[in-house]
């Protein structure tokens, strides 16, 4: 009789997965939400539908359909990110808390959320391993909403001005990497308090902070498992630069600079007297920050397997000869280096024997006979170390 | 030129002499008749227990209006969805009851064609797409069968929501 009067109740189970698979996620809800066999199949499908969720999604959603997502599909969700819509963000962070117990990564952007929001946020997160919250105004305060949460691994606080490294030391234990880009407020002695607590720190972004403190991070044997670093080069004071290269553990560099800001002298030489070996990666960004006298000190930087050296004018042929002692090197960068032509690139590739990718946009001077010529030159000088292809 | 044809036989028993190239969109015949080796039998029968004369003539006007048309790719879930992409012909060709509508979709299914799956699925979205459970229900002639005690829930919660 059912299929007299309700033809579509005809349909299997498969065809109405297929029908739903056509549909958004406010008109699923909606579709689950109009009888008990349309919210069966709805949930037999969701595992695979809803593994990924821009909060973006919410924006046509009543708060009835945002609380039927969660309550459905909550324990499928492994990603989140967007803008909460500001209508629903109180109750969305109070759901997401309660059923996302799935949850591996989240990145919210631009939401302001209060302490309280926060720890409804964070409850049940207990699989979260990556967290992004993007200048969504935090207070030292809402940090300690995710203290508990084992599997937190990487945290992205960048743009949250308020905060001053207070609370800091009570995030996870298990932490690797913690990214305060822009969190103009942090007090250095704040910070190397929570350094020195977070033991397992392998990754720390201080980009456009502009007062830390490299001796004390040292002094306090703050960073021993320090890795990865990222700041801005120019704005500290220049004696602080020479602790740079005692971070015991370094290996790789990110500096960030204004233009035409050279590098202090004293980041160079540290790094030659203590990491000459174990530096790996040594990446500029930012324009016409390098002087031939430096080139000259990263040439004595042995272990480098990627250099970053874009938009500098003063690159010349003659001085990418300082680079020809790298022999590790593997990737080089030298973007917008208008300065450098064809012979200076193919001395440097020969002269390197792991050399292997290049970068060379805009270098203005380099043309296709470049190419011509490597593969000329490598016919002749087979070198078994280096691996094929050379990407350019 | 005579292209090759193969018998089908439909649930209430008619016979469709039908171009093998055109029968071969559906994935099922295509796999029976690899399978069984009845390629080369001209007088080779094909049982589709599943679909009735009035369906199975249906689908094959679909198969001969686009026989040409390239193979639908793999399903890929990070594709955006589109269901505005319906051509007028085969808008036409769905301006039929939902029995019809819904019995093109098991057919589809059972046959294994995709485009027509796709085609008729997409349809039925268009259906569902901007409504209210409310206009759900009453679209298709569903009855509201949660229980009291889950309707009082929801009720409660979305006073909460509301609240907020």
């Amino acid at each position: 009789k059912d299929a007299v009067d309700t033809p579509i109740m005809r349909l299997n189970d498969d065809c109405l997965e297929y029908i739903l698979r056509q549909l958004e996620l406010p008109d699923r809800i909606h579709f689950a939400r109009s009888c008990i066999r349309f919210r069966n199949v709805y949930q037999s499908v969701s595992p695979a539908l809803d593994k990924s969720v821009n909060f973006h999604t919410f924006e046509s959603m009543t708060a009835w359909d945002v609380r039927d997502f969660f309550h459905l599909s909550g324990k499928h969700v492994l990603h989140m990110e967007g803008i909460m819509p500001e209508r629903h963000c109180k109750y969305a962070c109070e759901l997401l808390g309660k059923q996302c117990v799935n949850l591996q990564s989240m990145r919210v952007m631009a939401n302001k959320l209060t302490k309280s929001c926060l720890c409804k946020m964070f409850a049940k997160l207990k699989n979260l391993e990556s967290v992004e919250l993007r200048g969504c105004g935090l207070s030292d305060d809402g940090l300690l909403a995710m203290g508990h949460l084992k599997k937190l691994k990487k945290i992205d606080l960048a743009h949250n001005d308020k905060l001053t490294g207070y609370n800091m030391s009570q995030l996870p234990r298990n932490l690797e990497s913690l990214i305060l880009t822009n969190c103009s407020g942090i007090k250095p002695e704040l910070l190397a308090g929570a350094c020195k607590s977070l033991k397992m720190l392998k990754e720390l972004h201080l980009k456009g902070i502009i007062n830390t403190s490299f001796k004390a991070l040292v002094d306090g044997q703050c960073c021993n498992s320090l890795e990865v670093l990222a700041i801005n080069c120019g704005d500290i004071e220049r004696s602080e630069y020479k602790y740079i290269g005692q971070l015991p553990s370094l290996k790789k560099l990110i500096l960030h600079s204004q233009s035409n800001n050279v590098f202090p002298v004293e980041l160079l030489t540290g790094l030659v007297a203590h990491k000459q070996n174990q530096l790996e990666h040594f990446e500029t960004r930012g324009s016409n920050c390098i002087n031939s006298a430096m080139l000259v000190d990263i040439g004595k930087l042995s272990g480098l397997r990627t250099l970053y050296l874009p938009n500098n004018s003063a690159i010349t042929d003659g001085q990418l000869e300082s680079l020809f002692s790298l022999q590790n090197l593997e990737e080089i960068n030298l973007k917008c280096s208008v300065n450098i032509t064809d012979n200076g690139i193919l001395r440097l590739l020969l002269a390197c024997p792991k050399l292997q990718v290049l970068h060379l946009n805009d270098c203005t001077q380099v043309t296709d006979q470049l190419l011509k010529d490597i593969i000329f030159k490598l016919k002749h000088a087979q070198t078994t170390q280096r691996s094929l292809p050379i990407k350019l | 030129i005579n292209m090759p044809t193969i018998k089908l036989q439909s649930s209430d028993e008619e016979i469709f002499d039908t171009d093998i190239q055109i029968a071969k969109c559906s994935g099922t015949i295509r796999t029976m008749l690899e399978d069984c080796g009845m390629e080369e039998d001209e007088n080779a029968i094909v049982p589709l227990p599943n679909v009735n004369s009035t369906i199975l003539r249906k689908v094959l006007t679909w198969a001969n209006y686009h026989k040409d048309d390239p193979q639908p790719t793999e399903d890929d879930e990070s594709k955006e969805k589109r269901t505005d992409d319906i051509t007028s012909w085969d808008a036409d060709f769905l301006k039929v009851d939902q029995g019809t509508l819904f019995e093109l979709i098991l057919a589809a299914n059972y046959l294994d064609i995709k485009g027509l799956l796709e085609l008729t699925c997409k349809t039925v979205a268009n259906m569902i797409k901007g409504k209210t459970p409310e206009d759900i229900r009453k679209t298709f002639n569903i009855k509201k069968d949660f229980t009291p005690a889950e309707e009082e829930q929801v009720r409660k919660e979305n006073e909460w929501c509301e609240e907020k």
